[in-house]
């Protein structure tokens, strides 16, 4: 041990050992070898490597922590693979491809082709399916490729058999809905498209780099403590702030629209005209005893076209995930019968996306607030170091 | 504000009473205030202190280097010290009479 601990000094930078390594060593030979001992002289070393070496070793360190961290993320992430089928589209245009991308994509053909395709089994066993379903859709690519003519479908998977079988079914659907023939069917991935080392390694370098320069410029400030401190205590109030404030849960569903942005404009305004309005805080016994109910359901609700004007989306945020769940269904069952009203506009609209049931609230985001308090306390510590250190140099006080 | 576990303080409090190598400071140091300081700790505050100018090497043959405090060192460990009795007097103070 007490070897050890002698060989320890060579951590020193070198013009404190070629000053103190020989009393050093005798100190060493005096005090008992115990572990103890043996972290005090490690932190010691660091302590003197970070305010009298030089920036670039420190640099050099954090970077090759980065590689380090780098290729060890590359390993703890599991491989992806893509499989990708090609289909002729011919003339068709982008409206009506798009109209089949939009049913393909919609949330119960997309859970079929979970369960068929058996993807994220893992995933399944923990998480709800409406996540599952929503992470899919991250997924899945439908793009032009080579050309006008041809619709490229690629679905990523944790494994080749299943990124394969999942792109079969999808270019399926895309054949069932006569819009294309089938000119290259999903290919079997033979090797994973990620995670890529090289990436990462780069990625991994560069945060060291940066890290390192922040540390070797601010490390003679003496503020690592502070910041440690003051940005604990940032994350600890802002997740303190997240956690008092109300949890909303966000429902949403989305209708195909196939007509005019104007007809489209006067199906939203009557739906969310006064009195219709009125009517959905009557039936759903909206907001008890607050006045002007009808403001807050505004307030929150919002209808908005998407995918360029060819769907409705209907979203409403409330504390109550069911009440907010009910709300969007009975504004989607208006849109619907404002359509029934309008006979020319019924054939336009269709259900794609029922109101969902939120499962976790979309606000407040508590990491992000404690992660927001923790830069903020960062922030807080280099400033007050940047003026500590104009303020009263060390060691010119001690002079 | 200094700590009273500050070591740079503990090693100039020991060195008060004449000059002393590492080890015999760290013993000094264990005896008086309780600190067990180790000797990372203890070679920090030296450094520091030697860089300050508030401690001074002493000539010797043995392996084991002496360190004496140098009248700016003796100087500023007085002001600290009477920056210390006058917060302490005053804490005390306020205890009785709370």
């Amino acid at each position: 041990m007490k070897n050890a601990i002698k060989r320890l000094i060579s951590l020193y930078p070198q013009p404190w050992r070629s000053r103190y390594e020989s009393e050093f060593n005798a100190l060493l030979d005096d005090v008992p070898p115990t572990w103890g001992t043996f972290f005090n002289v490690f932190g010691g070393a660091m302590k003197m490597q970070f305010k009298t070496g030089r920036s670039w070793k420190i640099v050099s360190a954090c970077a090759l922590a980065g590689v380090i961290a780098g290729v060890a993320l590359t390993w703890t992430i599991p491989h992806r693979y893509v499989s990708t089928a090609i289909i002729e589209m011919g003339d068709i245009g982008d409206a009506k491809i798009n109209a089949v991308a939009r049913t393909i994509l919609s949330r119960a053909p997309l859970t079929r082709l979970i369960v068929e395709a058996d993807l994220y089994r893992d995933l399944r066993a923990t998480t709800p399916i409406e996540e599952i379903v929503e992470r899919l859709t991250q997924d899945i690519r439908i793009q032009r490729a080579g050309g006008k003519q041809f619709v490229a479908v690629s679905v990523v998977a944790s494994d080749a058999e299943r990124a394969q079988k999942a792109a079969q079914i999808l270019a399926a659907d895309f054949l069932d809905a006569k819009v294309g023939t089938l000119v290259d069917p999903a290919s079997l991935p033979v090797s994973p498209n990620g995670p890529r080392l090289s990436r990462n390694v780069v990625i991994g370098l560069l945060a060291g780099v940066v890290s390192g320069s922040l540390f070797a410029l601010f490390a003679g400030l003496k503020v690592w403590k502070l910041a440690a401190g003051l940005g604990i205590a940032g994350a600890i109030a802002g997740a303190a702030v997240a956690f008092a404030m109300p949890e909303r849960f966000a429902s949403a569903a989305v209708l195909r629209y196939d007509g005019s942005p104007a007809g489209m404009a006067q199906l939203v305004a009557a739906v969310t005209g006064d009195a219709s309005l009125r009517d959905v805080v009557q039936r759903l016994q909206l907001y008890p005893g607050e006045a002007g109910a009808e403001r807050t359901l505004r307030e929150h609700l919002h209808i908005e076209p998407v995918g360029n004007g060819r769907a409705i989306s209907i979203r409403f945020d409330d504390r109550n995930r069911y009440v907010a769940q009910k709300v969007v269904a009975d504004v989607v069952s208006r849109v619907i019968d404002q359509a029934v009203r309008s006979r020319s506009e019924l054939r336009l609209v269709e259900l794609l996306d029922p109101a969902s049931l939120p499962l976790h609230p979309y606000s407040p985001k508590r990491e992000m607030m404690a992660g927001a308090g923790f830069f903020a306390g960062l922030l807080c510590a280099v400033l007050l170091g940047v003026w500590g250190r104009f303020k009263r140099p060390f060691p010119a006080a001690a002079a | 504000m200094t700590r009273n576990n500050d070591p740079a303080l503990l090693v100039l409090a020991s060195l008060a009473d004449g000059d002393k190598h590492g080890y015999a400071m760290m013993e000094d140091i264990e005896r008086f205030s309780g600190v067990k300081l180790g000797p990372g700790t203890l070679y920090g505050a030296i450094t520091r202190l030697e860089e300050s100018g508030w401690i001074a090497p002493v000539p010797s043959e043995d392996r084991r280097q002496p360190y004496t405090l140098t009248p700016v060192g003796r100087k500023s460990l007085e002001n600290e010290l009477s920056m210390l009795d006058s917060v302490l007097k005053t804490a005390m103070k306020r205890l009785k009479h709370a």
